[in-house]
This record gives structure tokens, C-alpha cells and sequence, in this order.
């Protein structure tokens, strides 16, 4: 049984230290990328999959009962809302006008340009 | 079940200068490590947040502390070893979700840099 407790031990840490690294990740993708989007792109992974690391590195710490619960709940609302934020902010974003390096712009051919002979209904440009 | 509590129990019952010197030692350790990681990561994320040259940036820069902010209450909390505060977790990443959307659902789209 001793061993076992160990092995908990190691993945714990194993755990904690690879979400510390993903946040890590994710503060020096957000101060190094050029973009929003860029921006967007490294700071939404590891939000989500750092807390997931993290919360389950740090649910031994919890023993049983409600508390793994909660963690629980925490990790389902940010699995929920980050793609919502990250979605809405790149929306809005692109509306600015900062987004600028896009190889398929699909947005705009089928929202900001009405008078386009690409209609509204037109299939997207294949890649 | 869970292994580091019956360590921290072992360390206060029985012996009271050396605990586990193994694995207490071990564990406080990757949870000193971990939270200087959050913090480093916070720190560059405040660095873009006081830089970033659109609101759109400081947005995202926000939306991530928020989380740092939560990791780094979890990691305390380990490392303290009470859960009382574990529900506060819950909220702060519901107000951190809410006010991020609220700006972004308010903000008009052209006008600012």
C-alpha cells in the first residue's frame, strides 16, 4: 500500500509541475507573440489544461469528499467558458481591425462585404 | 487514499524535527516549485497587461491572470493544508468569466486602438 501512495505522489508532481510549466508557457507565449490571435492562441490552451493539471495535482492534497468535488466543477466551468471568451474576444478583435496576417479569411467574405459577388451562401474557399 | 495528508499526519504525530525526509520533503518541494512557476507566469502576464497595445490584449492578459489566480489558490491551499477556502474558487472564475465577456459583449468595435 506504501508503494502505491508513492506512485500518487509521483503523478501529483508530475502533475503540478507540468501545469506550472503550462502556465509558464502560456505567460511567455502572451508577452512574446506578436498578435491577438497569436495572443489568443497561447494563453487559452494552457488556461485550461494548466488549471486541469494542476487540479488534479492538487486533489490528493484534498483527501476525499466534497472538496474533489469542487475541483471538479471548477475544471467543467473553465472547460465551459474558455472557448466561449477566447471565440467572443478574437470576434471582437478582428472587428477592430487587429487582426491582419489571415491566409483564408472567411469572416469577411461572408459577413462584412454584402455586396460581394461571393454570396452569403457560397461554400468556403478550400484550403 | 491520500497520501500526503497521512504524511502530514505521520509528521505531526510521531516524530516532530525530521518528518518524512523522503517524501513531505519532496512534495513541499514540487509545491514551492509549482507556485514559483505561477508566479513567474503571472508576472509576465502583467508585464502585457501594463504593455499590450490593444484593449484586446489586456483583455486576454486579464482573462488568463484569472486563472493563474486560481491555480496559485489551489497550490496554496495544498501547501497549507485547509480547504476551507475551496469554494471561493468556484466564484472568482465565474466573475473572472463574467467580466471578461461583459467587456467584450459592451465594447464597440472600431473606435478604439
Amino acid at each position: 500500500m506504501i508503494w502505491l501512495s508513492r506512485i500518487a505522489d509521483i503523478l501529483a508532481a508530475g502533475a503540478l509541475l507540468s501545469g506550472g510549466l503550462l502556465a509558464l508557457l502560456a505567460g511567455l507565449g502572451l508577452l512574446r507573440l506578436p498578435d491577438v490571435a497569436t495572443r489568443l492562441q497561447a494563453a487559452t490552451k494552457p488556461q485550461t489544461l494548466g488549471l486541469m493539471l494542476i487540479c488534479a495535482g492538487v486533489a490528493p492534497f484534498y483527501g476525499e469528499g466534497a472538496n474533489t468535488v469542487v475541483l471538479i466543477l471548477v475544471v467543467m466551468f473553465q472547460l465551459t467558458t474558455a472557448p466561449i471568451v477566447a471565440q467572443l474576444v478574437g470576434r471582437s478583435a478582428y472587428r477592430a481591425g487587429h487582426v491582419r496576417a489571415l491566409v483564408v479569411d472567411e469572416y469577411a467574405s461572408r459577413h462584412d462585404q454584402p455586396d460581394d459577388d461571393t454570396g452569403p451562401n457560397t461554400p468556403p474557399p478550400t484550403l | 487514499m491520500s497520501s500526503a495528508r497521512s504524511a502530514n499526519q505521520r509528521r505531526v504525530s510521531n516524530s516532530n524535527e525530521k518528518p518524512d525526509p523522503k517524501k513531505g520533503g519532496a512534495m513541499t518541494t514540487v509545491l514551492a516549485i509549482t507556485d514559483g512557476l505561477l508566479a513567474t507566469a503571472g508576472l509576465l502576464i502583467l508585464i502585457r497587461l501594463l504593455r499590450g497595445p490593444t484593449i484586446h490584449d489586456r483583455l486576454v492578459a486579464l482573462d488568463t491572470f484569472v486563472t493563474i489566480v486560481i491555480s496559485g489558490m489551489l497550490v496554496e491551499s495544498a501547501r497549507r493544508g485547509e480547504s476551507a477556502n475551496i469554494i471561493v474558487l468556484i466564484v472568482v472564475a465565474l466573475v473572472g468569466f463574467l467580466s471578461t465577456l461583459s467587456a467584450v459583449r459592451l465594447m464597440p468595435d472600431e473606435e478604439l486602438p
